[in-house]
C-alpha cells in the first residue's frame, strides 16, 4: 500500500478516525507521518487541557490578576498559561495565586501542600503551621468573646511572625 | 557512551521482585526545580548549562549517583540515541526533542536517574522491577534529600514544590505501575476496571507513559492528584488499587487455565512459534507476541524461557535499540527484519 500523501513510500501509519460516525482512515508512510506528527508522539493528557480549565473570566478581578497582567520575574502573562498550561517561573504562583487556586482546587481536590518539605523550608514551614493553627484558636476565642485568650494568642502569632521574618529573607 | 548501555541488562528488566507476574516495574518520578531560575521554557541556554553544573557538582558528593554514574547531555548525542534512552525508560519521550541545556545523570544499575532542564530543572526518577513501592519511595526520598543538601528548590508554604505545570505541584510525585494484565484483556474486563481506576483518580497509560499506546496489554497506572495528601498516602492509595486490580487479573488467568487451557495453550504456543520462525516482524506485532508468551511463562505453560529475555525483549527490539545493536541506520522494513533476526537469536534452544 502507497502513502496516502506522498504515494511513494510505503505506508507504515495508519490512521483512523471516526467523523460523525463514519471511520476515515489514512495510510501514510513514515517520513509523512513524522512530518504531519502523526504516531510519532501524538501525546494528549490532562496537562494539555489545562489552559481550558480556566473558566472564570478576568472581569472584576484586579488589574494584577487581569490576563494581561505579567510575571515581574519571567514576564509570562497569564493569557500564555490560558494557551500552554505551563507557568514561567516560581513566582508566578505568587503573582496568578488568586487565579491558579481555582484550576488546583480542579485537578487535585485540594489547594494546599501536604507532604516533604526542603530542609531550609522546615524551620519555617513548622512555623508557619504553628500560625495558621494559633489562628484557628484565636478565631475560636474571638468567637467566644475571650479577649483575654485572644491578646496572648495574638502575641504569641506575632512572635512566630517575627522570628520566621528575622531567619529567612523574604524574596 | 550510549554503547555502555547496550549490552547490559537494566535492573528493571531483571523479571524478578514481588508481584512480577503481574507488574513490570514500579516508578516514582519527583519533580524538583531551583529558586530564582525560570523553569526550563523560560530559561536562557545559559542559564540552563548554568543549571546543569550546579546539580553535576551536587551529584559528585551524592552516594546514590556516585562516580561510575553516566551524565549525558543531550546536544553531545544524536536523535537515536536519545531514543535509545526513552525506549529504556531513562528519558522521556519529550525529552527526546531537547538539544543543548538538557542533560540526565544515570546510575550504574539504571534504576535512578535525573532529567535536567525537562519541563521541570529536575526530575528524579526510580524504577525498580516488580511491585516496590515502598524501595522505590526511600531511594527516591533519599536523592531528592542529597540533591536537597546543595540545591535550593523551589518551594512555597502553600503550594509545595513548585512545577512548570500545576498538575505536578505540592508534592512533585508521580508514582506509575507496569501492569501486564493479559487476562483482563483475553476475558474482556479490562476497560471495567480501568475506567472504575479513572474513576478513582488515577491515570492509565501505556508502555512510553503519556500518549502511548497500551500495546502488549501492558497498562501504566499512576496517581493523578500530586497536592494535598502526603507521599506515602499517596503510594497507599496507589498500592490499594494495585493490589485489587491484581486480584482481578489473578482471577482471570486462573479462570482462563479453568476454563480454555487447551486455546490458551494453542495461543502461547503460536505466539512462540511466530516468534521462532518469522523472518519480517514489526515492533507492534513482536508485542504482542512477547506479552502472550510471558503469560505462558506466568501460567507455567512454559519452563524454559526466563522472565528476564522476555522482558528485555520488549526493550531490545524497540527501533532505536537495534539500531544501536545492528550499528546501522535502518527505515521501518530493514527493522521489521533485523528484529526478526534478533528475536530468533535469543530464543533460539529455548522450548
Amino acid at each position: 500500500m502507497k502513502c496516502d500523501m506522498c504515494k511513494v513510500h510505503d505506508a507504515v501509519v495508519h490512521y483512523a478516525e471516526v467523523v460523525n460516525g463514519e471511520i476515515k482512515k489514512l495510510n501514510i508512510c513514515e517520513s509523512c507521518a513524522k512530518e504531519k506528527g502523526f504516531g510519532v508522539e501524538v501525546s494528549f493528557s490532562l496537562s494539555d487541557m489545562l489552559g481550558g480549565m480556566v473558566k472564570d473570566s478576568a472581569k472584576g478581578l484586579e488589574p494584577s490578576q487581569a490576563d494581561n497582567a505579567k510575571c515581574k520575574d519571567c514576564g509570562m502573562a497569564f493569557d500564555e498559561f490560558k494557551k500552554t498550561g505551563r507557568l514561567g517561573c516560581d513566582n508566578c504562583y505568587v503573582v496568578f495565586e488568586k487565579r491558579l487556586i481555582s484550576i488546583l482546587d480542579t485537578i487535585h481536590k485540594h489547594t494546599r501542600h501536604r507532604g516533604k518539605t526542603p530542609s531550609a523550608f522546615k524551620e519555617k514551614y513548622i512555623k508557619i503551621e504553628k500560625i495558621r493553627e494559633l489562628n484557628k484558636k484565636l478565631k475560636d476565642a474571638v468567637d467566644r468573646e475571650n479577649y483575654e485568650a485572644a491578646a496572648v494568642l495574638r502575641d504569641k502569632i506575632k512572635d512566630l511572625n517575627l522570628k520566621i521574618n528575622q531567619e529567612i529573607p523574604t524574596k | 557512551m550510549i554503547s555502555i548501555l547496550l549490552n547490559k541488562n537494566s535492573e528493571w528488566l531483571m523479571g524478578d521482585g514481588p508481584e512480577v507476574d503481574y507488574v513490570m516495574s514500579t516508578r516514582i518520578r519527583l519533580a524538583r526545580n531551583i529558586a530564582g531560575y525560570p523553569f526550563p521554557r523560560k530559561l536562557a541556554i545559559e542559564n540552563k548549562n548554568q543549571i546543569v553544573k550546579m546539580s553535576e557538582a551536587v551529584f559528585s558528593s551524592s552516594k546514590l549517583l556516585s562516580s561510575d554514574a553516566l551524565l549525558i547531555n543531550m546536544h553531545e548525542i544524536d536523535e537515536i540515541d536519545r531514543q535509545f534512552l526513552m525506549e529504556r525508560h531513562l528519558i522521556s519521550p519529550e525529552m527526546v526533542s531537547l538539544g543543548e541545556g538538557s542533560a540526565v545523570a544515570i546510575s550504574k544499575e539504571e534504576n535512578l536517574s535525573v532529567m535536567l532542564n525537562e519541563e521541570d530543572h529536575l526530575r528524579i526518577q526510580v524504577l525498580k522491577s516488580g511491585l516496590q513501592l515502598k524501595e522505590v519511595w526511600t531511594m527516591a526520598s533519599s536523592i531528592d534529600d542529597e540533591l536537597d543538601k546543595g540545591l535550593p528548590y523551589a518551594f512555597s508554604g502553600r503550594f509545595g514544590y513548585l512545577t512548570a505545570c500545576p498538575t505536578n505541584v505540592g508534592t512533585g510525585i508521580r508514582v506509575s505501575v507496569m501492569m501486564h494484565l493479559p487476562g483482563l484483556v483475553y476475558s474482556k474486563q479490562i476497560n471495567k476496571i480501568l475506567q472504575a481506576a479513572m474513576k478513582l483518580g488515577l491515570a492509565v497509560r501505556g508502555l512510553y507513559g503519556e500518549g502511548s499506546e497500551a500495546l502488549g496489554n501492558l497498562f501504566q497506572i499512576s496517581n493523578q492528584s500530586s497536592l494535598g495528601i502526603h507521599e506515602q498516602d499517596i503510594i497507599k492509595n496507589l498500592k490499594k488499587i494495585i493490589d485489587q486490580v491484581i486480584t482481578h487479573e489473578k482471577n482471570a488467568r486462573m479462570f482462563l487455565l479453568n476454563n480454555s487451557l487447551r486455546q490458551l495453550e494453542d495461543k502461547v504456543g503460536r505466539s512462540f512459534g511466530i516468534l521462532r520462525n518469522a523472518r519480517i516482524i514489526s515492533s507492534k506485532e513482536s508485542i504482542g507476541l512477547f506479552s502472550t508468551l510471558r503469560m505462558g511463562i506466568d501460567l507455567g505453560l512454559i519452563n524454559d524461557i526466563p522472565r528476564s529475555i522476555i522482558n528485555q525483549l520488549f526493550i531490545i527490539t524497540q527501533p532505536a535499540h537495534l539500531q544501536r545493536y545492528f550499528e546501522k541506520i535502518l527505515d521501518t522494513g530493514e527493522r521489521d527484519v533485523k528484529r526478526a533476526n534478533l528475536i530468533r537469536e535469543k530464543l533460539k534452544g529455548l522450548h
